[in-house]
Formats: C-alpha cells, structure tokens, sequence
C-alpha cells in the first residue's frame, strides 16, 4: 500500500458529503415544545412592565442630591458657619489686608453743611 | 321648522357620547389569527405576526424552521444532544429578534443559517481543544465489515471531528456548500463576504478535508483500489 492509495480523492469526499445531505434528523416532541415555550416566554419577558428605577423622591431628595449627599452639605454648613463668622466679628488683620489692597476712605465734603444752596460763596 | 328646535337639536347632539373610545381600543384588539392557508405567509410576516402576539406563528414557524436548523447542526456536529441544544438556542434567538426584525432586509432562513454555523462552529472550537484527530484509534486490520448504518455514524462523526479541526471560516463554508447545498451567492450573503472570497474558501476547505480525512480512509469504508 503506498501513500497515494490512503489519500482522500474527491468521489471519497463527495459520498461523504451525499452521507451527510442525507442526514434529515426529526425534531422531537420535546424539543418542540421547549422552542414554543420559549416563544411564550419572550413574548411574555416584553409585554412584561419594565422594572421601576429607583423611586423619585421628591424635590428635597433631589435638593439633597444636587448637593452632593452628606460630604457635599457638610462643606456647605462649614463655608456658611466660616463666612457668618467673618462678617459678625472680622478680626483685626483683616481690616489691615482691606486697607492694604483697597486703601482707606476718605470723606470730603464739597459743600458745607449749612449751605446746600452755596449762597454764601 | 324654527331656529330655536334646531339650535337645540343640536346641542342634544353635542352631549352625545362620541364613538372615540371605541375606535380607540381597535388598536389594542388582539392579533388576528393565521389564515387557514399560513404554510403560504412568508416566514418575515410570521415572524412579524409572533411579535405582535400571536403564539400561533410561533408554532408556525417553529414547524418549518426548527428541522431545517436541527439538520444544519446535526451535520455539523454529529451529535443528536448538541445538535438540539443549538436548535433550542438558534430559535430563541430568533423569538428574540422578532420586535427589531426589518421585512426585507434579509430572508429569515439566511439569518438563521448564520446563527446556526457560529453556534455550531463555537461547539466546533470547543471540541477542537479535546479531540485529537491522531489519537482517535485506527480500526484493526482484519475487523469485519461494518454494518452500512454504522458506517454512516462513522463517516458523519469523522466529517464533524475533521470540521473541528478546521479553521472557522473553512468549516463554514464547507458546511454551507457541500453540507446544505446552497449557492455562493447565497453563501456570502450569510457569511457575509464576496463571492470570490467564498470560492477560495470552499477550494481551501475541501483541500483541508482531504488532508484530514486521508488518515482515516480505511476506517471511513473506502477500500483500496
């Protein structure tokens, strides 16, 4: 026996390929109704109400949100606190920095008090 | 007849309950029935039909596409238990794609024939990694004749296991060509390539096969001459 005699020819190839064509497997009962119970549960998953997201909870929920949660308000409280502070009782150098980069006020009257008209030249 | 019984003709009219409600839910009713004549309905409008409701379409197309994809795989794979799982899975997907299915655009066979081929190429690729083809053992020489059903089982399994050993694209095409019988244009629709890209795969395929299949020969029934 030599090689070319083990090789595949194409009449070889070709009944195996008649075999397979012939191959017509039935489709059992089973496995039908497992397809059509399949069917009805796809139509069932998309008439099915979608799943609510989570359940709004009002303006302050939201409020509460925007604000970012619990680290958010708590920056918040502590910058109102600090900026109620400064108002009501600025300390000493603060006046110092404003006179620094402002400068200080000065009132000039033009006109004398008990002369709004200027009759007295 | 006056003014005045007809203004008020009118206004009793006005206070009528309109029909509104009722053409309303028309919309709503639910899907029709298949005509007694369904096996002539094409498989896009039953599908179409199924999404809307209708679970006799589904029952419908199932009993003409369910054997078709259960011989696809069965060819493909040789193996009854694969064969029905891919079955099982082509058509929900299939039961799936119903709502988002385009009329037109594409035969709902070619779809399936898709499906089917990269469901069953995956088992491929799954059997690949534990079946060595030069380890399947050679029958003994002397054997007696196999009975022609046994030969069969034999010749499937061996054209299935050298489909596994196969690249992907080959095996489909193979498939495709020489197992369903169809066209190359029918072919690069479903793999989606040129013509001339499904004719080098088949040539390339076949040339594979052979190789393969050449080992076992004598076990396939193929005397020598």
């Amino acid at each position: 026996m030599n090689d070319t005699r083990k090789q595949m020819t194409d009449q070889d190839l070709d009944d195996v390929f008649v075999v397979a064509r012939a191959e017509r497997p039935d489709v059992s009962p089973d496995l039908m109704a497992r397809i059509l119970a399949d069917a009805a549960r796809a139509t069932a998953d998309r008439q099915a109400p979608a799943p609510m997201a989570a359940a709004p909870g009002g303006f302050l929920t939201s409020l509460w949100a925007a604000l970012g949660g619990w680290g958010g308000a708590g920056g918040l409280t502590a910058a109102v606190a600090a900026g109620l502070w400064l108002g009501i009782a600025p300390p000493q150098s603060f006046d110092t920095l404003t006179t620094a980069i402002f400068g200080s006020t000065e009132t000039l009257s033009l006109f004398a008090a008990d002369d709004i008209l200027g009759t007295e030249g | 007849m006056s003014a005045a019984p007809i203004r008020a003709a009118l206004f009793l009219d006005a206070l009528k309950p309109r029909r509104y409600h009722s053409e309303m839910t028309m919309f709503q009713a639910k899907p029709r029935p298949l005509p007694a004549d369904a096996e002539t309905v094409p498989d896009a409008a039953l599908l179409v039909a199924y999404a809307n409701g209708d679970q006799s379409a589904a029952a419908e197309l199932a009993g003409r596409l369910a054997p078709l994809v259960m011989g696809q795989a069965m060819r493909m794979l040789a193996n009854r238990a694969e064969a029905e799982d891919v079955t099982q899975e082509a058509m929900i997907r299939l039961w799936r794609i119903a709502p988002d299915w385009r009329q037109g655009e594409a035969q709902v066979s070619t779809w399936l024939y898709r499906v089917v081929a990269n469901l069953c190429t995956d088992r491929l690729r799954r059997r690949k990694r534990t079946v060595d083809l030069d380890a399947i053992a050679e029958p003994e020489d002397g054997a007696p004749s196999v009975a022609d059903q046994i030969q069969t089982r034999t010749r499937l399994g061996a054209l299935s296991d050298a489909l596994a050993a196969m690249p992907d694209r080959q095996a489909q095409a193979i498939s495709l060509r020489h197992l369903e019988g169809l066209g190359n244009p029918e072919i690069a629709e479903i793999m989606e390539i040129s013509v001339e890209a499904v004719e080098s795969l088949t040539a390339r395929g076949k040339r594979t096969l052979t190789a393969l299949l050449s080992g076992r020969r004598a076990e396939l029934g193929f005397e020598d001459e």
